[in-house]
């Protein structure tokens, strides 16, 4: 937690194209994600004395130095995958309050597309060319030792699990969980066809089409995966007497958290469903000490590596009962004329997959009302990747 | 159907505080543990009782019964180590000791309403059969018995 009082603000966001297919590097994307976040904030490189990155990015620090000119005093990683999008922010917020930098850059690239495909299991277990046995490592799931051997091997295997079981807890039929989770993909969809960013916004997306799309792991269907894409993104968080000599306000920090308990490192299966209440507890002291409750929020940009991430996260963060989002998502969606849009940017599932940090630039651009699909009440905005999360404001 | 080279196995990796587990595992016995003095079960292992660091470990034979928590039909192949075998269920069971674990849930052999799958609570069994990776493991079987009270 940040306290009350925004203790950093975010003064720039930039990304690469997003595509599917790059003849460009991820470190070349990284360092074009990370200048125009630079000049979208007014600052140049010579500013910089922070780094923060996921522990998963190929491109380090070291080589961001290099190509940026930088000079810095600071740098993290945050682990984990997905669950780093809200967590670089908690990392720059204590690296600016403590006062060991003050103008901070948080960055992720990922060519999912044409080099690590986060939907196949190669990443981790190797092509499997020939006939030498695979070997399944370490205890996660999906594709550890536990896991592997039995063909659980994608996070969207993982989620599927999450999602029958949410249709068992809440009484669903398959019809009623597919109208659902089918409601998520099509709003998010309609968010995409107006964001000039996002893969894509020129294929429109209805319910029969959703239902027609192919079972990947049932009851999860092709429409409720996130894409595989290639991109970067980055955000610039400063101290307030940093922003404050910039040319237009920053958007402040209001609280962030990087939960962890027990079963809650990403895509486990052996904890509670993440609306839980071990999730709902962080949930909770994220909106106190952000001095709001979860009904202040305008936006929310929750991690869509799935549809059913999107239930499981509207339930964790309060604003609604377990096991009762898809009854109001059914009816109103996540759209531009619900009560609470979601990820409106069009989100993993149709803007493009940057492991949660294009969640964190749509954020922002809400705040600042630039957004695509911006909505016309300008306020607070929740970022969540299951125990990670923060609090964004104008 | 594929001219893509045989996959191998998918086979766990295995160290001193998992060893034997997959001994046991791979005579069909789900191995877990318990803490001598607090009683806490665990799966998957770890190599310290989290009620306390001086508590003791033991190995001990899990019934093998248990009720799904949940279930995945996989339809797509996101590995050639399992394009063969596809479709496959992956079931996540809680055993009647409490733990969760992963495993491969055999097809309804009676073949009744097989579109529908089993229900919430449904009974298992496990017992050693082909794992979907290709190694034999316990994976479950649907049990003869009602299925459990849900929630």
């Amino acid at each position: 937690m940040t306290g009350r009082r925004a203790v950093a603000q975010i003064v720039g966001v930039g990304e690469s194209a997003y595509s599917r297919g790059t003849d460009r590097s991820e470190w070349e994307l990284a360092v074009e994600a990370v200048t125009r976040a630079l000049a979208d904030a007014g600052l140049a490189p010579s500013d910089v004395d922070g780094l923060v990155r996921y522990s998963y990015d190929t491109v380090d620090e070291a080589m961001l130095v290099r190509s940026l000119g930088l000079r810095i005093g600071y740098y993290s990683q945050t682990g984990y995958g997905g669950l780093g999008a809200p967590a670089v922010l908690a990392h720059a917020c204590a690296a600016v309050a403590s006062g060991l930098a003050t103008v901070v850059v948080c960055y992720r690239s990922l060519n999912g597309w044409t080099k690590t495909r986060y939907g196949r299991a190669e990443r981790t277990l190797g092509d499997g060319r020939g006939s030498a046995d695979l070997v399944a490592v370490g205890d996660r799931a999906p594709s550890g030792s536990f896991a592997g051997p039995y063909g659980l091997l994608s996070p969207g295997q993982v989620m599927a699990l999450w999602a029958r079981e949410y249709q068992w807890r809440a009484g669903l039929t398959d019809a009623q969980l597919a109208l659902a989770l089918g409601q998520v993909a099509i709003s998010q969809r309609q968010f995409a066809a107006a964001n000039p960013r996002a893969i894509l916004r020129d294929k429109t997306l209805d319910m029969p089409a959703y239902l027609a799309g192919r079972m990947i792991s049932a009851p999860l269907r092709l429409y409720d995966l996130a894409l595989e894409s290639d991109g970067a993104a980055a955000v610039v968080v400063a101290a307030p007497s940093v922003a404050a000599a910039l040319r237009r306000p920053g958007v402040s920090v209001l609280g962030a958290v990087q939960g962890l308990f027990r079963y809650a490192e990403s895509i486990s299966v052996y904890g509670e469903l993440r609306n839980g209440p071990q999730y709902r507890k962080i949930a909770h002291n994220l909106f106190s000490a952000a001095g709001l409750q979860p009904k202040d929020i305008v936006v929310a940009m929750i991690y869509d590596a799935t549809t059913i991430s999107v239930l499981l996260g509207l339930e964790a963060y309060g604003f609604h009962e377990p096991f009762e989002a898809w009854r109001a998502v059914t009816e109103h969606g996540i759209g531009p004329a619900s009560p609470l849009p979601v990820n409106t940017s069009g989100g993993h599932l149709s803007e493009a997959y940057v492991h949660g940090m294009n969640h964190l630039t749509e954020a922002v651009r809400q705040c600042r009302g630039e957004s695509a699909n911006q909505v016309s009440r300008i306020g607070p905005v929740l970022v969540s990747s299951g125990p990670s999360a923060a609090v964004l404001a104008p | 159907m594929t001219s893509e080279p045989a996959a191998g196995r998918i086979v766990p990796g295995e160290s001193p505080l998992t060893a034997a587990y997959w001994a046991a595992a791979r005579r069909g016995v789900i191995l877990l543990q318990r803490c001598a003095d607090c009683a806490v079960v665990m799966h998957p292992p770890e190599p310290v009782c989290p009620g306390g660091p001086a508590h003791e470990l033991r190995w001990f034979e899990a019934s093998g019964r248990g009720r799904l928590a949940s279930f995945t039909s996989v339809e797509h192949a996101v590995h050639p180590a399992v394009r063969g075998r596809l479709p496959y269920l992956i079931a996540l069971v809680e055993l009647d000791e409490g733990p969760r674990i992963i495993c491969n849930l055999a097809p309804d052999p009676s073949g009744s309403d097989a579109a529908a799958g089993p229900g919430p609570g449904t009974r298992v069994v496990l017992r050693l059969g082909r794992a979907a990776g290709g190694l034999d493991l316990p994976v479950a079987y649907l049990a003869a018995e009602p299925a459990a009270d849900w929630q």
